[in-house]
């Protein structure tokens, strides 16, 4: 039997692969989405309304023990905890390969909706301050586009997805179309006010993508707290509620789920001509043609799929007469920041709604000014809470006059947290590891990456400018802290297969097509020239938008 | 990400701080198995069977007692319960059981320590010892400092039976409902945030509207 040719197969169904899916079959296009994972189930594996006490107890289930011996490093991640580590890979399936000195810590979820289930929903545009960063300081390249070309994308995208937000009017983080902005805190509200006056910086409410009202479909967010367990009311961005119903709607959208992609392959013309599947259970390898390949499977896994696509024409994998392919590495920098707590706000209580969201510093260094020691810069995330008992640990004694001290000491907490640009460097890569294979016999990833000398110097500024801010507050118990933290944990690996005008430097071109493959498109993280210091998958998708739309009308001109 | 200051980081800088010299690694890798436990199952004391089908894993049925005991003198019941109720001991008893096994020897050997004191100075092991007498003896190990009466072995122990307690007396369904003021409400129609015009708080944000519970199957 003749198997159906699909116009578009799209690797990945996450925040890019989901949304991909929607703006191609919106274009008309039937499209096959190939998914490692498999579906969730809301009510099974939703766990956000849980209460501590309807917790199961399995046994030995537990922290230190069966969670680390099968997922050793996404454990690392603050939200695989008991409640959702299912929601991530298990490493001993997927296992990958760094030098001994150098860590990376890749964490992945492997189901329908991948980490848009999982994500932190932090959702900034990034400027021309950061997309033509290399104009202005001389550093790595410029991308080839600019904010003016990427805006109508970005609007798109916040009036599908939904992005909640207040209007700020600032250069280096463009206002979106929100909907109304979460409220903010007593402590969030002095930091502000302080901020501005003091410092001439902007603090503003976290701009994230949780319904603050109701829309296509989608009720609002109901506030009760752990969106990381999954949203059974579908009130958060993520592609199972929101853009794979949008293009299943369409007809012509078809989803397979436990396909584990090894390799694109091509024709004697170079050209894409099939992907090349493992089912993830019976472990058959399968082939389903397309007349072209989008690949969304996340930064690292799609550069994985490529350099694991090798054939006469493509030697050192799809896509890469550059020799660039795995290579200008990047994640967001952490570690930097500083806490304390807020003594005009002794007495004051706390809501029992919990808002999943935080507060936002953008980017203030190397704006207005160049700083001496570093280039570019780092937002702040963080927020004021009513920490009502984590401060025991610190009180004296025990009995009747401790429990009382603990609640008569509850106090206002102010917490910043930097997330700093990464800058891109050649030797910070990826390639196959040829001696390793995963699960279903496809070659893994050795990742070389480490933070360097402006990275380290971002961190350590990330904690004496959070410590200044807290002091100007009238913080009290100041506490900064500058342990730059390894590089994937930011979960924001961005690069290695970038975009440009110059084949010879670059993987894709201004479209997000390959270069090399005219029917090879890359809609993920993997085509970042330069990391910025923003949250990016709000960017992926409006890229992707951009590169939908250029795809679909190369398609009618016959130029595909 | 976490939007509000790490509970664990806290832990880790108070313990360190707090008590004048380095925290003993034992005492810091419990009390963050605890935290990571509680993080990963709260409660767990109230997703166990009751008392007649629950034996410790970790404990004896010795050592189980005194550690009711010792976590009830922590947290005690005021006018709301205390640890004993809020079933600490088990909490205590899973964080040991899946701890490194050098970790819990650790332990185990400061719940011995504290019956010998007990015997040395009140002629009677620790459950057999007055309610002041094991209040005399916990005021000691709870000093911080090696004195005549106290050595490294029960300072560290008090620090470490002491963060566990504050982990799983504040996560369990007994800690949040009573004494942290949780009523159990899990949808609200908005998040009010600061409404003090004295905090400089902007006008009420539009009002939100009731929300129904998603139905799950």
């Amino acid at each position: 039997m003749a198997q159906a040719i699909y116009d578009a197969i799209v690797v990945g169904s996450g925040a890019t692969g989901g949304w991909v899916a929607k703006e191609l079959t919106a274009a008309g296009l039937t499209v096959a989405v190939l998914e490692a994972g498999r579906k969730l189930d809301p009510a099974v594996d939703y766990s956000e309304h849980k209460r501590p006490f309807d917790m199961p107890f399995h046994g030995r289930r537990l922290a230190r023990g069966a969670l680390v011996a099968e997922q050793p490093v996404q454990v690392k991640c603050y939200q695989c905890d008991e409640y959702a580590s299912h929601l991530f890979v298990k490493d001993t399936e997927c296992p990958y390969t760094t030098p001994k000195d150098k860590p990376f810590e890749w964490i992945r979820g492997r189901h329908v909706g991948g980490k848009s289930i999982t994500w932190g929903r932090q959702s900034y545009r990034l400027s021309d301050y950061d997309l033509k960063a290399a104009s202005r300081d001389g550093f790595g390249e410029d991308w080839p586009l600019d904010y003016a070309e990427l805006k109508p994308y970005y609007d798109r995208v916040d009036r599908f997805i939904g992005v909640s937000g207040a209007k700020e009017g600032l250069p280096q983080l463009p206002d979106g179309e929100f909907l109304p902005p979460m409220a903010m805190t007593c402590g969030e509200i002095r930091a502000r006010e302080v901020l501005k006056a003091k410092f001439g910086r902007t603090l503003t409410i976290g701009r994230t993508a949780i319904l603050t009202a109701p829309l296509q479909g989608r009720p609002a967010c109901h506030y009760c707290g752990p969106c990381s367990r999954g949203c059974s009311t579908g009130s958060y961005y993520s592609s199972p509620h929101s853009s794979l119903p949008a293009a299943f709607a369409t007809g012509r959208l078809t989803l397979i789920s436990d396909a584990v992609v090894s390799h694109v392959e091509t024709g004697d013309d170079g050209r894409c001509r099939s992907v090349a599947y493992v089912d993830r259970l019976t472990r058959a390898h399968r082939e389903i043609p397309g007349r072209l390949v989008v690949l969304c499977a996340s930064t690292l896994e799609t550069t994985r799929i490529m350099l694991n696509s090798r054939s006469a024409r493509h030697p050192n994998g799809i896509a890469n007469s550059s020799g660039v392919l795995g290579h200008y590495l990047m994640d967001h920098v952490m570690g930097g920041g500083a806490s304390g707590t807020l003594p005009m706000l002794e007495g004051v209580p706390d809501e029992r709604a919990q808002r999943p969201n935080g507060i936002y510093v953008p980017r203030f260094q190397n704006i207005e000014s160049k700083h001496p020691d570093f280039l570019r810069g780092y937002g702040f995330q963080g927020g004021a809470s009513l920490v009502k008992w984590g401060h025991a640990f610190a009180l004296p004694g025990f009995g009747a006059s401790f429990k009382q001290s603990v609640r008569d000491t509850a106090s206002w907490t102010m917490n910043f947290g930097g997330f700093g640009e990464c800058l891109p460097r050649f030797e910070n890569h990826v390639r196959l590891d040829e001696t390793m294979v995963d699960a279903w016999g496809i070659p893994v990833l050795h990742i070389d990456c480490a933070f360097g000398d402006n990275e380290r110097k971002l961190v350590k500024d990330m904690a004496v400018t959070a410590a200044e801010m807290l002091e100007a507050m009238g913080a009290e118990n100041v506490r900064a802290r500058a342990e730059i933290s390894p590089p994937g944990l930011g979960i924001h690996e961005v690069g290695t297969a970038r975009m440009g005008n110059d084949p010879k430097t670059s993987v894709v071109n201004r479209w997000q097509q390959a270069h090399d493959v005219k029917n090879l498109f890359l809609m993920d993280g993997s085509v970042y020239p330069s990391s910025g210091c923003q949250n990016p998958t709000i960017t992926f998708m409006a890229l992707a938008s951009r590169a939908c739309d250029h795809l679909a009308l190369d398609l009618k001109r016959g130029d595909l | 990400m976490s939007y509000a200051v790490n509970r664990r980081e806290m832990l880790r800088r108070t313990l360190a701080g707090g008590v004048g010299a380095a925290i003993a690694p034992w005492v810091a890798n419990l009390a963050e198995a605890a935290e990571d436990h509680a993080a990963h199952l709260h409660a767990v004391a109230q997703a166990m069977p009751p008392a007649a089908d629950w034996a410790p894993k970790a404990l004896s049925a010795h050592q189980n007692d005194m550690v009711v005991e010792l976590s009830e003198l922590i947290i005690p019941q005021t006018e709301t319960a205390g640890a004993k109720a809020a079933l600490v001991n088990r909490f205590i008893d899973n964080v040991l059981d899946d701890a490194d096994p050098r970790d819990k020897k650790e332990f185990l050997r400061g719940l011995s320590w504290v019956d010998e004191r007990s015997k040395d100075f009140f002629g009677a092991d620790f459950l057999a010892s007055a309610k002041e007498q094991q209040t005399a003896l916990l005021t000691i190990m709870s000093s911080g400092k090696n004195t005549s009466l106290t050595d490294q072995i029960g300072v560290e122990f008090f620090q470490s039976i002491k963060s566990m307690t504050i982990t799983g007396y504040y996560t369990s369904e007994i800690g949040m409902r009573q004494e942290l003021g949780d009523d159990g409400q899990l949808f609200f129609a908005e998040f009010k945030g600061c409404t003090h015009a004295e905090h400089g708080a902007p006008a009420p944000p539009p009002k939100g509207r009731p929300i129904k519970p998603a139905k799950k199957a």
